[in-house]
């Protein structure tokens, strides 16, 4: 088997004339996380949809786990996926919400229902389990968003903006959790635009913009090639590479 | 002025965003286009049009014109029992609309800080308004239009286009101010607003049955002011005696009541927009949990709260119906049918269409028992085969519209989402079918074999028609509920297409079972033993429901198939 978890090549998405994804080639290793970088519109979510064989590609291929994007039923049983919108219901409560998606990952009961409260309790939801979702801040619902995720214990979760709603504490644990999945031998594939949480967690980043990969690399190696020159942080290296005008002169190959 | 022009504005932006959303899916544009090209033949009615006339012989507007010159008082007569009838249908749908539309459940928090409040209600109502022109107007003007035709005199089309458009205005936004008088008024009890869908159907359906299966009623209704409205549509007919002082008072009563219907409206919004009422979250999953779990629990926080010991088993505790169906159905479909039932009891206004048949089963029913007895189990056992699949299988994607994703991307997802959709409508759906072919058929005089027949029909159209429920319901999806996350009734034109598939596949029944008593010198005396009528039902009713039904499943399963997200 591949030690690649996700493997892309020449992945490309058109919606008419407008190229959402192009030419997009990703090699990420198992276990690791792979952080997905971009301004708004870059393609971000495109390419996790694709990943996720929720949207065909134009043209290219890519493998998830070892399963091409073209064989859906392959590939589902291996990934997880938290979308912006946490994908739930309000009239469950969260704990039946987990239990349906444990159902419809086929787990057996009693395995489901210690995962559902190992993870309930890991992310301080345990009280409010048995109310309905519908009465759930934001931050709530991304919790149990990110739980259905990966309560299965996919090879590959894709988590979109994980963090998105949560309180300085909740941020934490969501973290915490990445790492742990990611020490469990899970591969992450983070899109954000928390820089932060990325620098803390990635063991490579990727930067989309306009469709294209335009740097990719560990968080050092980035930093260090900052546009200063000089070791900058994550956020020079973010604005130098998504810069439009300093883009569109190099049109060049990814920076790592 | 410039508050008009807000308001304008408002309901202009508004609009435009619901456009957008059908051409995005325009199956739904094409299902008003039929609705409302349905709606202008039977009002245009017969045209001197070669095939036309044999393909719609039906007299209309267009027939009524071409009688003013011979018969100026039947013309008059029917003009006003038309123009009333049409006030109280318009207004009843316009009604049902303003009670059921989720635009008057929370304020667009996006107005409210921009513009006063009843320029906002206001503005919301513009685009409710708008909307259901869509299918009214265009009849208005095409009966018009047929009407003036008829008469061969183009300054008829001045009067009755006038008088149509102020029927129409009126009927509109008194209706809208009547439904959402209504819901402000139950604002402050939650049974009661929760059940407000299912009420306004089914008394909307009643009446609207009451006008038609009486043929009193639009005489009835023509001799009081609302008849007036009839002068105002002939009031530039020549030849007609209409009375110009009725027509003037139709008008100003008109424009005060629309001044007084607006002005209901806005304090009426404001009470929906502004109640604090925990209407949306009843205790009922509290209460199962007390039901189901015999362990202590702890106050955490005000709420009682079971302790993580008993928690830790709730997957486990299933009532006994739930336990048997675990040992027949894949953990998937059973997880699908267990969330889709407690969804169905929380948001129970997605099944507001599964009352529908039901409301009108008393009226239509009366009315066959007098001319074919034998045929009244038929009719009732379509009824209720006809009502299981109303509810949510007749959206099933626009149900799961939040929660695609996840389901697609769980290896057995989406069969499982139909099949789950399917069971939880199938398990209480199919008993309930077959008792009432078991009732209907024995107090009829239906003999053992005959109830045999029936109640296989009741089964195939029942089984059959859900099958038809998920594909219709997939290509006519309602995307719109309260929330993103919420279940939602199914769209409307889905609910007249199941209707009438259904009433296509139930054709095969009723002409076998018409067969019944057909031979008998004395057709009230029923047969004793079943004949090749109810024999024939069974077979074409199986056969049509099992293949019309699983090609709807079918398309069901390939729309999800193909379904992309960001291209939908």
């Amino acid at each position: 088997m591949s030690d690649l978890a996700i493997e892309t090549v020449g992945l490309t998405k058109r919606y008419g004339d407008e190229t959402a994804v192009s030419d997009l080639s990703l090699e990420i290793d198992r276990g690791t996380v792979y952080g997905f970088l971009g301004p708004n519109g870059a393609g971000k979510t495109t390419t996790m949809r694709i990943l996720t064989t929720l949207t065909r590609p134009t043209s290219g291929s890519a493998t998830v786990a070892g399963h091409s994007i073209e064989d859906r039923d392959a590939v589902t049983p291996h990934i997880g996926y938290l979308p912006e919108d946490p994908p739930i219901y309000d009239e469950l409560t969260g704990r039946e919400q987990l239990e349906y998606v444990a159902g419809l990952r086929d787990l057996p009961s009693e395995e489901a229902s210690e995962r559902i409260d190992d993870m309930l309790e890991r992310f301080d939801l345990l009280e409010d389990a048995d109310k309905r979702i519908d009465a759930y801040s934001k931050g709530m619902r991304q919790k149990v968003g990110v739980i259905q995720a990966v309560l299965h214990e996919p090879t590959v979760a894709f988590l979109d903006e994980p963090t998105s709603g949560l309180d300085p504490r909740a941020a934490r644990t969501m973290r915490n959790t990445i790492a742990d999945l990611a020490d469990q031998e899970m591969t992450i594939f983070l899109s954000t635009h928390i820089l932060p949480v990325v620098d803390e967690l990635a063991d490579t980043i990727g930067v989309l913009h306009n469709g294209r990969l335009v740097a990719e690399g560990a968080p050092d190696t980035l930093k260090h090639r900052a546009e200063t020159g000089e070791e900058g942080s994550l956020e020079d290296v973010f604005l130098a590479v998504t810069d439009e005008t300093e883009y569109a002169e190099t049109e060049s190959e990814p920076t790592a | 002025m410039r508050r008009a022009a807000t308001i304008a504005l408002v309901a202009a932006v508004r609009h435009r965003v619901e456009l957008r959303r059908r051409r995005d899916h325009p199956q739904l544009g094409l299902a008003v286009f039929l609705g409302a090209a349905v709606g202008t033949l039977f009002v245009v009615g017969s045209l001197p049009i070669p095939y036309y006339e044999a393909f719609w012989p039906e007299p209309g507007a267009f027939h009524y014109g071409t009688l003013v010159a011979d018969e100026p008082d039947r013309v008059l007569v029917r003009a006003r029992e038309i123009a009333a009838i049409a006030l109280v249908v318009i207004a009843g749908l316009a009604g049902l609309s303003a009670t059921t539309s989720e635009d008057w459940d929370s304020p667009p928090v996006e107005l409210l800080t921009a513009v006063p409040l009843p320029t906002a209600i206001l503005g919301v109502l513009g685009d409710e308004l708008l909307e259901s022109s869509w299918f009214v107007v265009p009849v208005a003007v095409a009966g018009s239009l047929a009407f003036a035709a008829g008469t061969g005199q183009p300054v008829v089309l001045v009067g009755v286009l006038f008088g149509s458009l102020v029927i129409v205005a009126t009927g509109l936004v008194i209706g809208t101010a009547i439904g959402i008088g209504t819901r402000a008024a139950i604002r402050g009890s939650p049974r009661l607003y929760r059940s407000r869908n299912a009420v306004g159907f089914v008394a909307l359906f009643v009446t609207f049955v009451g006008l038609v299966a009486s043929r009193t009623a639009g005489g009835a209704l023509a001799r009081t002011p609302l008849g007036w409205y009839g002068d105002l549509l002939l009031v530039t007919t020549a030849g007609v005696d209409a009375t110009l002082a009725y027509g003037v008072v139709a008008t100003v009563g008109s424009g005060v009541s629309l001044a007084a219907a607006l002005a209901v409206v806005v304090v009426s919004a404001r009470v929906l927009w502004f109640a604090e009422v925990d209407h949306d979250h009843d205790h009922s999953h509290e209460h199962e949990r007390d039901d189901r779990s015999h362990t202590p629990t702890t106050e955490t926080n005000g709420v009682d709260t079971e302790s993580t010991a008993s928690t830790a088993t709730d997957s486990s505790v299933q009532s006994p119906l739930e336990t048997t169906l675990g040992h027949v159905l894949s953990r998937p479909t059973m997880a699908v049918t267990r969330a889709t039932w407690r969804r169905i009891r929380r948001s129970p206004n997605a099944l507001v269409f599964v009352v529908l048949p039901f409301a009108i089963v008393g009226p239509a029913t009366a009315n066959v028992a007098i001319q074919w007895p034998q045929l009244v189990p038929v009719l009732v056992t379509l009824y209720a085969a006809a009502a299981v699949g109303l509810g949510t299988t007749l959206n099933p994607i626009g149900n799961e519209r939040i929660a695609l994703p996840a389901i697609l991307t769980t290896p057995t997802g989406r069969r499982s989402v139909l099949r789950g959709h399917a069971v939880a409508a199938l398990v209480p759906g199919v008993p309930t079918a077959v008792t009432v072919a078991i009732v209907a058929g024995s107090v009829t005089g239906y003999s053992v074999g005959q109830l045999a027949a029936l109640v296989v029909v009741a089964v195939a159209l029942t089984v059959g028609g859900v099958g038809v429920s998920l594909g219709i319901g997939s290509f006519l999806p309602n995307l719109k509920g309260p929330t993103a996350a919420s279940l939602s009734p199914p769209e409307l034109y889905a609910m007249v297409g199941y209707l009438f598939a259904m009433s296509l596949l139930s054709t095969p029944a009723f002409a076998g079972f018409a067969a019944i008593g057909s031979g008998n010198a004395n057709p009230s005396e029923l047969p004793t033993l079943p004949i090749y009528g109810p024999a024939f039902a069974v077979v074409v009713t199986v056969l049509l429901a099992g293949s019309v039904g699983f090609a709807g499943y079918r398309y069901a399963a390939r729309t999800l198939d193909r379904y992309e997200a960001g291209g939908e």
